[in-house]
C-alpha cells in the first residue's frame, strides 16, 4: 500500500496474520511443555477408590491472577486448608520452577481443598497460562472433577471494557454464567460487545459445553499493582451457597489484604 | 470436535453448511453474524477445539434493548430445520500452526454428518488483485469438481457470478516441487491473500472430494459491513434464504446484532479537551 509521502508500507490485518500462510510454521510451534497436572499422593488414593476416577467436589472455585488470587487468599483461604496438586504449563528448557510462585519463572498453579469443608476445591492460578495453552490446561484440571458448580474469578485493565457511557466507579464486577447455572448473580452481567477470552474463556466455554453450571466473576481495575479495593470488589461473591459459610469477613481477611498489598508494593519500589 | 446441545439431529443429510473464514476484515464472520440475527437461527451445538483461541461473551445475537445472560462461546453452530441451513460462527483466530488440523477436523465433521453441500464464506485482499481484477464486481468464487456437478449451472449462468482467476506463482514451479505435486489440479495455483484458512480448506476438500464452494469479497481492512452486506445478499440470491428478495437494500433486509455496537472502540470522555 502506498502512503501520502510516497513510500510503500507492508498492510496488516486485523484479522488475518500473514504467517499462518507459512506452512513450515507448523514445525516451528514453540517448544514449551503442555500442562502437566499433579495430585498429592492422598487425592490419587482417593480417585482409585471412587467409582470413575472422580474426586468428590461440589464447589471448584478458580482465581485466575494476583487481585483474585489474593482475595482467595484473604477470605477463602484463611482458616486450615491442605495442598492436593499443581498443575504446571508452558516450561521452557529455560526456566527454573520454584513451586513456591516465589520466581518470575514460576509456571505453576496449585490446588488446594479446605480442612473443613472438603468438598470445596480451590485453584489458585498465579501464573499465566497462554491463550494456546489454556484448551489443554482446562481439560487437564476437570480430567479429575467433573458436575461440579464452579465458580471462577478474573480480572482485567478497566481500559478493556466497552460501552456507551463511562460512568462506571472503578473498579466493578460483571460477571457471565453458562446456560445451566441457576443461582442469581452477585453483580450483573457483561453487556455487549465485550468479552473474555484466554484462560478465563476457556474455562467457561469448557463448562458450557459440558452443561456445568459456572459463573465467571470479572473484575475490571485500573491499578497495575493489586490494593485493598482490587481485592474487595470481589466480595459480593461470597453470597455464594457454597461460601457464605466459609468465608467470614473478620479482621483477619484485612490483615491478610494489607500485608498482600504490602508485599506487593515492595517488590515495586520504583513508584512510591 | 462437534458437540451437539440436547435433543438435536444426529446428522445434517439435506442441510447445507455456511462457514466463515478468519480473514481479512472479518467479512465472513461479519456475514454469518446478519444471516443468525435475520433468519433467527437457533443454536444446535459447538465446534470444541484446540485449535481456536478462547473468548466467550455475552448474547451475541440480541436486536434491542434485550440483554439476557445467554454466553456465546469460541465456535458455536446454528441451524434452522426449516430452511435447511447449519451455520457455524468462530469468533476467535486459530491457535499458529493449528490450521491444518482444524481442517481436517472440519472435513470430518462435514462427511459424518453429510451435509449436502458447503461454503466458506472469506475476503481476500484487494490490494493484491489483478488489473483484470480490478474493475468490475467484487465476488469470486470457487467450486470443488464434486460441487460443480449440482451448481455450476446455477453459478455461472443464472447468477452469472465470476470464478476466481487463477494465479501462477512468479518463481516459477521449481520452488516446492514435491508440494504442488500433492495438489489436485483443480485447486492449482488457487491464490487467496488474507482469506484464512480458504485455500488450505478448498485443497483438503478437493482432495476428499467434498461438495464445497468458497465465496470471496475483495476488500481491505476498515468498515467492513457494506462487505458484508455484499457478501450476504449474494450468498442469499443463491440459497434464497429470505422470504422477498426484492424488498429493500442490503441495509434493510438484514438485521445487526447488538454485538455490532461500538465496532471501533468506546466513546471518549469529551471533556478533556
Amino acid at each position: 500500500m502506498a502512503t501520502f509521502f510516497g513510500e510503500v508500507l507492508d498492510v496488516a490485518s486485523r484479522a488475518f496474520d500473514a504467517d499462518d500462510d507459512d506452512e513450515d510454521y507448523e514445525e516451528k510451534i514453540t517448544q514449551a511443555s503442555s500442562p502437566i497436572l499433579r495430585w498429592s499422593p492422598g487425592i490419587r488414593s482417593e480417585l482409585k477408590q471412587s467409582q470413575d476416577n472422580v474426586l468428590n467436589c461440589s464447589l471448584l472455585l478458580l482465581a485466575i491472577g494476583p487481585a483474585p488470587t489474593g482475595f482467595v487468599q484473604s477470605y477463602v483461604l484463611s482458616e486450615e486448608y491442605e495442598d492436593i496438586g499443581v498443575i504446571i504449563s508452558g516450561l521452557t528448557s529455560k526456566d527454573n520452577n520454584s513451586f513456591q510462585q516465589s520466581l518470575h519463572t514460576d509456571k505453576s498453579c496449585f490446588v488446594y481443598r479446605l480442612k473443613r469443608r472438603p468438598d470445596i476445591v480451590v485453584c489458585q492460578c498465579n501464573a499465566r497460562v497462554s491463550a494456546e495453552q489454556a484448551f489443554h490446561w482446562t481439560e487437564k484440571l476437570f480430567s479429575n472433577i467433573k458436575k461440579s458448580c464452579v465458580v471462577i474469578l478474573a480480572s482485567t485493565q478497566s481500559t478493556e471494557y466497552k460501552a456507551l457511557e463511562q460512568n462506571q466507579t472503578i473498579p466493578f464486577m460483571k460477571c457471565l454464567c453458562s446456560s445451566v447455572f441457576t443461582e442469581k448473580p452477585s453483580c450483573d452481567y457483561l453487556p455487549q460487545p465485550n468479552t473474555v477470552s484466554e484462560l478465563p474463556a476457556a474455562v467457561l466455554n469448557h463448562c458450557q459445553v459440558h452443561s456445568i453450571p459456572a459463573i465467571l466473576y470479572m473484575a475490571y481495575l485500573d491499578s497495575v499493582h493489586i490494593d485493598a479495593a482490587s481485592m474487595k470488589v470481589f466480595l459480593p461473591v461470597l453470597d455464594n451457597t457454597f461460601l457464605k459459610e466459609v468465608s467470614k469477613v473478620n479482621g483477619k481477611a484485612e490483615k491478610s489484604v494489607k500485608k498482600l498489598v504490602e508485599l506487593n508494593t515492595i517488590q515495586n519500589p520504583l513508584y512510591i | 470436535m462437534y458437540v451437539g446441545c440436547p435433543n438435536t439431529p444426529t446428522d445434517f443429510k439435506g442441510y447445507t453448511l455456511v462457514l466463515p473464514a478468519v480473514s481479512v476484515g472479518n467479512v465472513g464472520q461479519l456475514s454469518v453474524d446478519l444471516l443468525v440475527t435475520t433468519l433467527g437461527l437457533v443454536r444446535v451445538g459447538y465446534l470444541h477445539s484446540d485449535c481456536v483461541l478462547p473468548v466467550c461473551g455475552n448474547d451475541a445475537f440480541s436486536v434491542g434493548k434485550d440483554t439476557q445472560g445467554s454466553l456465546v462461546t469460541t465456535t458455536e453452530v446454528y441451524y434452522s430445520e426449516e430452511k435447511k441451513i447449519v451455520v457455524v460462527q468462530q469468533r476467535a483466530p486459530h491457535v499458529k500452526g493449528k490450521q491444518n488440523e482444524y481442517c481436517t477436523s472440519l472435513i470430518e465433521w462435514i462427511q459424518s454428518y453429510q451435509f449436502d453441500k458447503v461454503i466458506l464464506l472469506t475476503s481476500s485482499y484487494s490490494h493484491e488483485r489483478l488489473d483484470s481484477q480490478i474493475q468490475g464486481g467484487r465476488l469470486r468464487y470457487l467450486a470443488t469438481t464434486a460441487l460443480q456437478q449440482t451448481c455450476e449451472d446455477t453459478l455461472q449462468n443464472e447468477l452469472k457470478w465470476l470464478p476466481l482467476e487463477r494465479r501462477e506463482s512468479v518463481w516459477g514451479k521449481s520452488v516446492g516441487d514435491s508440494k504442488q505435486e500433492d495438489i489436485p489440479e483443480q485447486a492449482k495455483d488457487v491464490f487467496i491473500p488474507g482469506g484464512g484458512i480458504a485455500k488450505r480448506l478448498f485443497v483438503q476438500g478437493c482432495k476428499e472430494n467434498i461438495p464445497l464452494a468458497v465465496l470471496l469479497v475483495f476488500c481491505a481492512e476498515g468498515n467492513n459491513v457494506p462487505d458484508a452486506l455484499t457478501l450476504t445478499s449474494s450468498l442469499n440470491q443463491w440459497l434464497n434464504l429470505l422470504p422477498n428478495q426484492s424488498a429493500g437494500t442490503p441495509l434493510q433486509q438484514w438485521k445487526m446484532p447488538n454485538s455490532w455496537n461500538l465496532l471501533f472502540g468506546s466513546t471518549y470522555d469529551q471533556t478533556i479537551y
